[in-house]
């Protein structure tokens, strides 16, 4: 075994060893040994970015420089999650954010998307269980049950159709759509608890709907692109109600499916980074809003600028739409209370944030021009 | 393609239209769809697992009461399934939409499995009924599975195997926390239990007060025992006219309910299931609407009270329960008055009945100890969704 698998391999089992380890600790030390699992766990993760396993690739697991620069992004999503949280009584719920994570890097990675889907559903079980346990939990866990599982299923009828058929890249990009929870199709938001899951799994989604563009064919980015769409322009029309802040956490979601529809898998990739690191409940800060709403420096600034140029290649009436889009999304909906103070903040977790977002909009570029992607 | 196949898809329209009921025969058919061309390994795992997933939930919903009284839902949802299934024929399976692609050029097949799944797609979106969107569920991965074992697709049979114990289990966990159990009937009134209106009444509401402060809520004091038809109870239906008239004619009867039960009264309790008769179906929907809020965004506050009103009645259940030793100690016939207080709903802001005499409680029999045991871990069950 060369050094290269066994970081790939240390690389997936660690989130479980972090879970492991977190859930057998006495509750006051939990959330530091979290953050330092966690914090091995990112740097695992940038070592099997830097240091591939080439053998991989030939056995059949995925080793596409984009999947492992987003499961990088997985890595700084749980770091962020065990950062910002207190420390939590609850064992199940304190080693949840690990497993889901651990769970939904495997799904990435599988040979073949189909089993990453029954990865995916198996995190999902296993977060509604922990979700529901409490007392009147039980609807609220039954309906992620069920987004959930029609998602998969629709993504499996869609895989057993004939490939690069109509039917099939429809079924596929909408039950892609519901697993990335993308507002107002997919999962309802419903506690803050919900990001110890779908932060991930949603993260997930989108980086398996790259690995299924080849089966889905023309009709899957279209149905990409118009739902991401839909979503921005939502957005946009919802302005500042409860509403519109629900769908504004979901704002780089979109944006990524967009650019996953448009063949921008660089630029999906930093949405990707905006959605892990700053979306979910973080987007009530107001340095997460300025990030999600592509204000630079960030990586969805860069990943905006990126789509922008994809996208005037693949048309230029979709071009025009979601820049209007875009624009009247970021003017109507961001949250103006405190939008321009707080420009570096004051808790740790931010500035570990903020410094990855601006960090991986350098970077990123910088990287496309030395052909890693 | 041979007739369980075509079969398939009717099946799942008739769990669309019709709900759970008709699943373990959907189930039955795609095992046989799937068995009776090819005996391979794979399909005999796939037939297992439809079989399994389409029998064990149904049986296990069999012990509860229905729910499909909350379902609002139009009678055009299996025209939608129909509907979809059409479209994904003329998509998929006609031979010009199979032309160009290879193993299907241009034969004429029905996408049999995926017309299941369509179905309880729709089933689980359009159904607002917990037990029908779990029935759709578990038709989607009956016909998941029969597509997956038609196409000989291993990893997707797999997969669905997966989904479909997660859906079948988490979902048989929401239910049992969600739903009423069925009571299970007496040996001396098994027969009576079988009555059709036994399942039909969800659950009994008591001495609601005509003119109360505020709508009840589906609260653990708001329930009790679902009601067992007995001897009993038709006997109190006989003198339903009876004792209304008589509550007209003597309207402050009801305060001193508990003294007269324990003094043995009959007419008595058969008086007090004609209110619970008169009075159930509104409250039943009051309490409908109080619940949906609290299953969405449960808080604390709400379930501080749920949690007091738990210990009340508990007490007050328990307080009833001795009473009704008591009645048996002074009156041993007076298996009418027992029966129909089984039926009856103690409402917290009730008259307060006899204080338990410690010696009378001492006389319980173990018939009455045990069903005082059931309904105070009934009453917690039920709690914990309050």
């Amino acid at each position: 075994m060369t050094v290269p698998v066994f970081l790939a391999a240390l690389a997936f089992a660690w989130p479980l060893l972090g879970a492991a380890a977190v859930m057998a600790a006495p509750t006051p030390r939990s959330r530091e040994i979290a953050i330092w699992m966690a914090g091995a766990g990112c740097a695992l993760a940038v070592a099997v970015f830097l240091f591939p396993a080439t053998s991989a690739a030939a056995e059949g697991w995925d080793d596409d420089p984009v999947q492992r620069a987003g499961r990088v992004m997985l890595a700084f999503g749980l770091l962020l999650t065990v950062m910002q949280n207190g420390i939590l009584q609850d064992r199940l719920l304190r080693g949840l954010p690990h497993i889901s994570t651990a769970l939904t890097g495997l799904a990435c990675v599988t040979p073949d998307p189909i089993i990453g889907l029954g990865i995916l559903e198996a995190a999902l079980a296993y977060g509604v269980f922990v979700f529901s346990r409490p007392a009147g939990q039980a609807r609220a866990g039954w309906a992620l049950v069920r987004t959930g599982s029609v998602g998969i299923f629709l993504v499996l009828a869609g895989l057993l159709l004939p490939a690069a058929s109509a039917p099939a890249g429809l079924m596929m990009a909408c039950g892609l759509v519901m697993l990335a929870g993308l507002t107002p199709f997919g999962q309802s938001w419903r506690e803050e608890n919900d990001t110890y899951l779908f932060l991930p799994f949603a993260g997930a989604a989108l980086l398996l709907s790259m690995r299924m563009r080849a089966h889905g064919g023309e009709a899957f980015d279209t149905a990409l692109v118009a739902a991401g769409l839909a979503s921005v322009w939502l957005t946009a029309c919802a302005g500042r109600s409860g509403d519109g802040l629900r769908l504004f956490r979901t704002f780089p979601s979109a944006l990524a499916l967009i650019a996953v529809g448009a063949g921008a898998d660089v630029a999906a990739l930093l949405f990707l980074c905006g959605w892990c690191l700053a979306g979910g409940n973080r987007s009530g800060r107001s340095w997460a809003a300025r990030a999600l709403a592509c204000f630079p420096p960030g990586a969805p600034f860069v990943g905006c600028l990126l789509l922008l140029s994809m996208l005037s290649d693949w048309s230029w009436s979709v071009t025009v739409l979601t820049v209007a889009g875009i624009l009247c999304a970021v003017v109507r909906s961001v949250p103006v209370e405190g939008f321009t103070q707080d420009l570096w903040p004051e808790d740790a977790a931010g500035r570990v944030a903020c410094s990855v977002l601006v960090l991986t909009g350098f970077l990123v570029p910088l990287a496309m021009m030395l052909g890693a992607f | 393609m041979t007739l369980a196949v075509i079969l398939a898809p009717l099946l799942a329209l008739c769990v669309v239209a019709r709900g759970i009921g008709f699943l373990p025969v959907l189930g039955v058919v795609t095992a046989v769809a799937m068995l009776v061309d090819h005996q391979a390994p794979l399909q005999e795992f796939g037939a297992a697992c439809v079989v399994v997933f389409s029998v064990l939930p149904v049986w296990f919903v069999s012990r509860y009461q229905d729910d499909g009284a909350r379902e609002r839902s139009g009678p055009a949802v299996p025209f939608l399934a129909l509907g979809l299934m059409v479209i994904l024929q003329l998509a998929t399976g006609t031979p010009a939409a199979t032309w160009d692609v290879p193993g299907h050029a241009g034969a004429a097949y029905l996408p049999a499995g995926l017309c299941v799944a369509l179905a309880g797609l729709v089933a689980v979106t359009c159904r607002h009924s917990m037990v029908w969107q779990w029935a759709g569920l578990l038709v989607c991965v009956d016909g998941i599975m029969l597509s997956g074992v038609i196409e000989n697709q291993i990893m997707v049979v797999g997969v669905t195997a997966l989904a479909g114990c997660v859906v079948a289990l988490l979902g048989g966990l929401c239910v049992h926390r969600v739903m009423l159990r069925v009571a299970v009937a007496p040996a001396q009134n098994g027969a009576g239990a079988d009555r059709p209106a036994a399942r039909s009444t969800g659950f009994e509401l008591g001495d609601v007060e005509p003119a109360g402060p505020e709508p009840r809520r589906l609260g653990p004091e708001a329930v009790v025992v679902p009601r067992i038809w007995s001897e009993a109870d038709v006997a109190a239906e006989a003198e339903d006219d009876s004792a209304a008239q008589s509550r007209v004619e003597h309207p402050d009867t009801e305060t001193g309910l508990a003294t007269d039960q324990a003094s043995g009264d009959a007419t008595e309790a058969g008086e007090k299931v004609a209110q619970q008769d008169s009075v159930a179906p509104n409250a039943e929907a009051a309490s409908d609407e109080g619940t949906e809020p609290s299953d969405e965004a449960p808080k604390p506050e709400t379930q501080g009270e749920s949690d007091a009103s738990i210990k009340q009645a508990e007490r007050t259940e328990t307080e009833s329960v001795a009473a009704e030793a008591a009645t048996d100690s002074h009156q041993p016939n007076a298996e009418t008055s027992e029966d129909d207080a089984d039926a009856q709903v103690h409402d917290a802001d009730a008259p307060e009945p006899l204080e338990p005499d410690e010696d009378e409680t001492g006389q319980r029999s173990p018939e009455i100890i045990a069903r005082d045991v059931w309904l105070k871990g009934y009453l917690a069950e039920r709690g914990r969704d309050a």
